[in-house]
């Protein structure tokens, strides 16, 4: 009976998903056929070997929702992902220059101190020289003229901004020496104030320890309190159900001696007749 | 001990899973400490590999944290947070398999969890079968991977994983079937090589 049947049973004996019946058929299924007996005790050893697979140790992360992507750590193909990636990348645009290049015959030289650019093969034009020397000397002298009128007047105005500045500058230098002249801390006033910071960071941290382990109290007691509750709802119903039990015993006692009582009494009655 | 309690805390863990889908924030991060080693070893056990099985947790846990308020039932959680996870298993499954020939490591085993207790060599050994066997996991068909897990680690009935996975349960056992023959076979061939 090697079929579909018989392996979904075989499944459901391995794993105890049958009634006691049913075991008990399956079991003579076995005894009739060696061979099947042989194959439910092979999956029985895969199922030992399996539980040798035991459960790993894993520290859960800190899970906060509304950062969720600072949980994602790239904790896996970092190679390909991070150094294979870019560099097929520049390949990529590489190669996509390289043929396009090809494709339109682009040509790239550097002679005589010009750099030369152009596409398949034609000489690259240059613009013509149009004006004459004694106008470009014109044109240069016109530009450095109004150069320098402007540095002039950006020099004058920095100059002006600098001195207002520096005058402000005198100022508040005079202010803060006033200032620093009332208010000189002495030695022993730091003293004080750094004891009284550690006092108060102290007392901050004592607090905080207090509060965290009364939170750790009432949240283990509320547990167990919980836990024991259950234990005695639990042991209520245990003992709600055997008093019951009892009330039905002495019920079905009662009833029988009241059963007994009248067989008897009829006997009785037949006896004294005859 | 702390199994104990880890197994009271789950006992309790209605209320916390009822104010997260109100928006209490600080409830979710609880759940997240309660749930992440479960969906961290769902994971590891799918792909036998510390850093997806812990891209597939946190994705999990970001996109339960977006769909928590639209769960009704409480008592659904753990079946909706492992059908999360094994849908993020699946996809990260096909994104590894696309890109395996690209990567230089591919499935390799970065190696650097939990410290070794005890007597040293009988936890490396320890350590060492779990991972052939995890090993052995990845080999097979997604499906009935999907199905070993849930029913041998997570301890999931029929029925649940049934619904899981959107078939019916004797799919499911049929699955289970092929899947530990598989395995079987596995073995029996490493065995015969060692």
């Amino acid at each position: 009976m090697k079929n579909q049947e018989f392996n979904d049973e075989l499944i459901s004996y391995l794993y105890g998903d049958m009634s006691a019946e049913e075991c008990e058929a399956f079991e003579q299924k076995m005894k009739d056929s060696p061979e099947l007996k042989k194959e439910y005790e092979a999956l029985l050893e895969v199922r030992k070997e399996l539980a040798d697979l035991e459960e790993r140790d894993i520290v859960a992360p800190v899970f906060s929702g509304s950062h969720e992507k600072t949980m994602i750590t790239p904790v896996r193909n970092t190679w390909s992902r991070y150094i294979m990636k870019p560099i097929f990348e520049v390949a990529a645009s590489l190669t996509l220059l390289l043929v396009a290049g090809y494709l339109t015959d682009f040509q790239l030289s550097i002679a005589d101190g010009k750099v030369s650019v152009g596409f398949n093969n034609k000489p690259v034009e240059t613009v013509q020289q149009v004006l004459t020397e004694p106008e470009i000397r014109a044109l240069m002298q016109e530009e450095m003229s109004k150069n320098n009128h402007e540095l002039l007047t950006t020099a004058q105005k920095n100059s002006d901004e600098i001195d207002t500045r520096v005058i402000a500058l005198e100022k508040s230098v005079k202010s803060i020496k006033a200032n620093t002249a009332k208010s000189i801390v002495t030695k022993e006033e730091l003293e004080q104030f750094f004891t009284m910071a550690e006092t108060r960071n102290t007392d901050a941290m004592r607090e905080f320890m207090a509060s965290a382990t009364t939170q750790q109290q009432q949240y283990l007691k509320a547990l167990f309190t919980e836990y024991n509750d259950y234990l005695q709802q639990q042991r209520q119903d245990d003992l709600t159900l055997i008093r019951s039990g009892f009330i039905e015993m002495k019920q079905n006692q009662t009833q029988q001696k009241l059963e007994t009582d009248q067989v008897l009494a009829s006997l009785i009655s037949t006896v004294s007749t005859k | 001990m702390s199994e104990v309690l880890e197994k009271i805390a789950f006992m309790h863990s209605n209320n916390l899973i009822e104010k997260a889908i109100a928006g209490d924030q600080r409830a979710f991060d609880k759940l997240v400490g309660l749930w992440f080693k479960k969906i961290y070893n769902f994971s590891w056990k799918y792909f036998a590999n510390h850093d997806l099985a812990m891209e597939a947790t946190q994705q999990t846990f970001i996109v339960a944290y977006k769909g928590i308020r639209k769960l009704r039932d409480v008592d659904s959680f753990r079946f909706w947070l492992y059908k999360i996870a094994l849908n993020h298993c699946r996809e990260e499954d096909r994104r590894t398999k696309r890109r395996s020939w690209f990567s230089i490591h591919g499935l390799e085993e970065t190696k650097n969890y939990s410290s070794v207790i005890g007597n040293p060599e009988v936890e490396i050994q320890k350590k060492e079968k779990a991972e052939l066997i995890a090993g052995y996991l990845t080999k097979l068909p997604g499906e009935q991977k999907e199905v070993i897990i849930m029913k041998e680690f997570e301890g999931m009935k029929f029925r649940e994983i049934a619904e899981a996975l959107n078939t019916s349960e004797n799919t499911v056992k049929s699955r289970l079937y092929y899947g530990l023959n598989a395995l079987r076979k596995l073995m029996e061939n490493s065995e015969m090589k060692n």
